[in-house]
């Protein structure tokens, strides 16, 4: 059986780009081949739904559960533990914050200045999305950042605590390839 | 054990932005996939149950995606277009077009063609290859079509960018090359649409770049390569931006 994560990192080289057009959610699925397939590199299955994704405002994430959405939102806070973890308060100063983006120390090396984030959020002239999550429970957002081919993870707290309201308590923090980076990433399951 | 291979396709299914007189926005499914030497599955001719099989194999996978346009790389010719549409579902499908490119250094068509496939009848459609630029020849070239749907009018294209093959030669030399003949491509491909489909046919708003790009921006070895960046400048948004798996 072949890893589905190896092969998006060693193969995705298939794209559908649109313009004018709203591109949406990719779904990943697969499809095994016969024996006389003939097949001499992996690829990967994706389908995208039709389903068009919610814009919405930091404040208002939390209403979207489950279901892809473009979450644009301002960076009002940027902290480094002493661990080395990076915490990006969005939408909000700490504690009103609407998000924590959550970046593991692990990949928190790639920022020579984690405050670059801030820099970029003031000043790009477009709002950094934020894709995610794929589907409810797991509540996984990429944050698009200033590094190239770099994408962190970030842990969208009210989802944390939705999940926890729902009884999916103590949600469990696993960390895991992502194939889209070589960042480890965190993700609430 | 049988060899069980994976491989997949990639699709994409977007919604258009462009308002419609129904209030409901007109959505098409987009595949696109590499078929590797189709039907044949590698340079040399196969055998034509070799290529039957192929074909109904290719179809299997399409039917239950049921896409609206499929955009094919590494197909042969029309005909190998033209009997996939039928195996996916006989009279669904329209071959728009399949492109008729020569390769270099070999006599008659090359066997790696570029093709779209469609629901939908095209309004236009046409193949052009890629033109060699300041001492860059990207092989290939482009297929577009042009498609209305609802009242929307659409263009797609689908492409097959230079491989990182490399048989000889100075190795990153080499690579820097076939890197520079993707990015060649892909600005002709953005002043096409511009001088082009912009300018000589404005009714169409929605454009749809899809298919091979051989790069990626994950492997270190495309971090300086501006293929993809290109297309994310000119407004393009990709597919699989964010993909969370």
């Amino acid at each position: 059986m072949l890893d589905t994560r190896t092969v998006l990192k060693d193969y995705l080289c298939d794209f559908i780009f649109a313009k004018n057009l709203k591109a949406l959610q990719p779904i990943i699925t697969r499809t095994t081949a016969s024996d006389h397939w003939p097949v001499t590199r992996s690829f990967v299955a994706a389908s995208v739904t039709a389903q068009s994704p919610a814009t919405c405002t930091a404040v208002e994430a939390a209403k979207h559960v489950g279901e892809i959405a473009t979450v644009t939102y301002r960076v009002d806070g940027v902290h480094q533990s002493s661990k080395g973890n990076i915490f990006l308060n969005l939408g909000g100063k700490y504690p009103n914050q609407a998000l924590t983006a959550w970046i593991p120390s692990a990949g928190a090396g790639q920022f020579s200045n984690p405050r670059q984030l801030r820099f970029r959020a003031a000043s790009s002239s477009r709002p950094l999305p934020l894709i995610g999550p794929t589907r409810a429970p797991m509540s996984l957002f990429a944050l698009e950042t200033a590094t190239p081919g770099f994408r962190p993870f970030v842990l969208l707290r009210q989802i944390r605590q939705q999940l926890t309201s729902a009884g999916v308590s103590r949600g469990t923090v696993a960390v895991a390839d992502h194939p889209l980076s070589p960042l480890r990433m965190g993700l609430i399951i | 054990m049988p060899l069980a291979t994976m491989f997949a396709i990639v699709a994409l299914l977007f919604c258009a932005a462009i308002p419609t007189t129904s209030a409901e926005p007109t959505s098409i499914r987009i595949t696109t996939w590499n078929l590797e030497w189709f039907p044949n599955g590698s340079a040399k001719e196969a055998p034509a149950e070799q290529q039957n099989q192929r074909i109904k194999e290719a179809a299997d996978v399409l039917r239950p995606i049921d896409p609206d346009i499929v955009l094919l790389q590494e197909v042969r010719d029309y005909d190998a277009c033209a009997r996939l549409g039928e195996a996916i579902a006989p009279g669904i499908y329209h071959v728009a077009i399949c492109s008729a490119f020569r390769e270099p250094f070999h006599s008659g068509l090359g066997r790696q063609q570029v093709g779209i496939l469609s629901k939908y009848q095209a309004q236009a459609a046409w193949a052009e290859p890629w033109k060699s630029m300041n001492g860059v020849d990207p092989p290939r070239g482009f297929a577009f079509a042009w498609f209305k749907i609802g009242n929307q009018d659409v263009g797609v294209y689908s492409v097959h960018l230079k491989s990182n093959l490399i048989t000889r030669g100075d190795r990153e030399a080499e690579a820097a090359k076939n890197i520079r003949k993707r990015e060649v491509a892909i600005a002709q491909l953005l002043t096409h649409i511009r001088d082009v489909i912009e300018a000589k046919m404005p009714s169409i708003k929605g454009v749809v770049i899809g298919g091979d790009f051989n790069t990626n921006h994950d492997q270190a070895m495309f971090a300086a390569e501006r293929t993809l960046d290109s297309l994310a400048d000119a407004g393009y948004q990709n597919g699989f931006e964010g993909l969370p798996l």
